[in-house]
């Protein structure tokens, strides 16, 4: 057993484990907790313990923003996303809506703020993508 | 090197240093060679907190990225909000560079389809930001942040992509259950590909288990081709979702769904396809369908037989390998139950 069969089992159950209930990833946190121990590097094996704490984190999704700000920034990229129109007019599109999420950003609490921000990445790479297309 | 990029991150600073370091650790956990050319460049536009530019090099945005990382650098005692935030900001680099470990996308390679559309979005984001969250914490520890792992505890980064990541979630459980191969392993495999090449590795990759042991059909090709432009399309549903007005926990359950539904379509027809290899194989080349062989009737009474066979055990779906060769013999097959 090394610290790669820990990782690999914790990124599967994180993967697996959706709506399960604490008992079933306490469970599998004890019988994980019993292959770490035989791993036999103390920095790796410590590592490795730290990790399977964290798996009810993971086993977990990432919660959702509940501020109007994040449904709406959501909304609107995805729209972004969708748009038809020539390169120059999803350009513009895109251009607007990024705009108007980063001011959603600045309104929403602090943490849905930066997960807003967050949104807008995808849509840089949309515009990135049409300038090089309109160039 | 891209105008809206402004100066270069002085590499001497502990920001830089940090930023280098998760960009390593990122290398290092998924095993993919990275784009990055050494350059962090402070974004100039206030829009944006982080990019994976064409170059090479990473953007990062002045409040949500340096300004934390700067403020963790000088070790305080952090609220759990703001250790949080720092999380943010390690999970927008760790995010961008995972893009930087993609191979950028090449519209003119053969096969490719038009690049960035909706369900190239979905699936690209989708992937990059489920890797990221089962990473980031390992990473915060790698790079000598993980104080605020345990500062930040109880309090959670909320999900950019909520309905692209669940998606992703059961694209990966789905593949995992039909094929049995490790989730981190196709993750990464997945997002070592040119974004537009994964619909055909993924139609690949259930070829390769369904088709395993069976000749190829003899139109694999054509089969392919159809099958990944339709993974797709159905896959595309994961983004529409997001437009809608509905409730958020609705459209990310809905999202889960059609991500179920397109590997289980996927997969019911490799599976037929495999079935009528088999069947073809069975009968004898003499028997093939398309030959003129004056011997139609038979073939036809073989296959009207065993079509009802399979009704008889399955009459909610079309004929399959798991009813002719006896399903208790594999696993549960995940799509099945997404289907």
């Amino acid at each position: 057993v090394d610290y790669q069969t820990i990782d690999k089992e914790l990124f599967a159950l994180g993967i697996t484990l959706e709506n399960a209930d604490d008992a079933t990833v306490h469970a599998h946190m004890e019988r994980l907790r019993a292959l770490a121990a035989q791993i036999d590097d103390e920095t790796d094996r410590l590592r490795a313990l730290r990790r399977i704490d964290r798996l009810p984190r993971l086993a977990r999704p990432a919660p959702l923003g509940e501020s109007p700000q994040y449904a709406e920034a959501l909304r609107i990229v995805a729209q972004s996303h969708e748009f038809q129109g020539t390169a120059a007019e999803r350009l513009a599109q895109a251009d607007q809506t990024a705009t108007r999420v980063a001011e959603l950003a600045r309104q929403a609490p602090p943490l849905e703020g930066a997960a807003i921000m967050r949104m807008n990445t995808s849509l840089k790479r949309r515009i990135d993508a049409l300038r090089h297309e309109l160039t | 090197m891209p105008e809206v990029l402004g100066a270069a991150i002085d590499r001497d600073s502990e920001a830089y240093r940090y930023i280098a370091a998760i960009i390593a650790e990122v290398g290092r956990l998924s095993g993919l060679p990275s784009r990055w050319n050494g350059h962090v460049r402070e974004e100039l536009d206030p829009r944006w907190d982080g990019s994976a530019n064409e170059d090479g090099t990473l953007g990062v945005g002045e409040s949500e990225v340096l300004a934390r990382l700067r403020k963790a650098a000088s070790g305080a005692t952090l609220d759990a909000e703001d250790a949080a935030l720092v999380r943010n900001a390690v999970a927008v680099v760790a995010h961008e560079a995972m893009h930087l470990s993609t191979r950028h996308p090449d519209p003119r390679e053969p096969g490719s389809y038009p690049p960035l559309d909706p369900p190239e979005v979905a699936l690209d984001e989708g992937l990059t930001e489920l890797w990221t969250r089962s990473n980031v914490d390992n990473i915060m520890d790698a790079v000598g942040l993980g104080r605020y792992v345990e500062q930040a505890a109880g309090t959670e980064s909320v999900d950019p992509y909520p309905a692209h990541t669940a998606a992703a979630r059961a694209l990966i459980a789905e593949l995992y259950q039909i094929t049995g191969k490790d989730p981190q392993d196709l993750t990464r495999d997945l997002l070592a590909l040119d974004p537009a090449q994964r619909w055909d590795a993924i139609t690949d990759l259930l070829s390769d288990h369904y088709l395993d042991g069976v000749e190829a059909p003899p139109d694999l090709e054509h089969l392919r081709h159809r099958l990944a432009g339709e993974l797709r399309s159905n896959y595309a549903r994961v983004h529409a979702i997001q437009t809608s007005n509905d409730a958020l926990p609705k459209q990310t359950s809905d999202a889960r769904h059609a991500a179920r539904l397109a590997v289980a379509s996927l997969a019911r027809e490799v599976e037929e396809a495999a079935e009528e290899q088999r069947a073809a194989a069975w009968v004898g080349p003499a028997f093939q369908v398309g030959r003129d062989d004056g011997l139609g009737q038979l073939r036809n009474v073989l296959a009207g037989q065993r079509s009802t066979d399979e009704v008889a055990q399955a009459p909610d779906k079309p004929p399959t390998a798991a009813a002719r060769t006896g399903a208790a013999s594999r696993p549960a097959r995940g799509w099945v139950r997404g289907g």
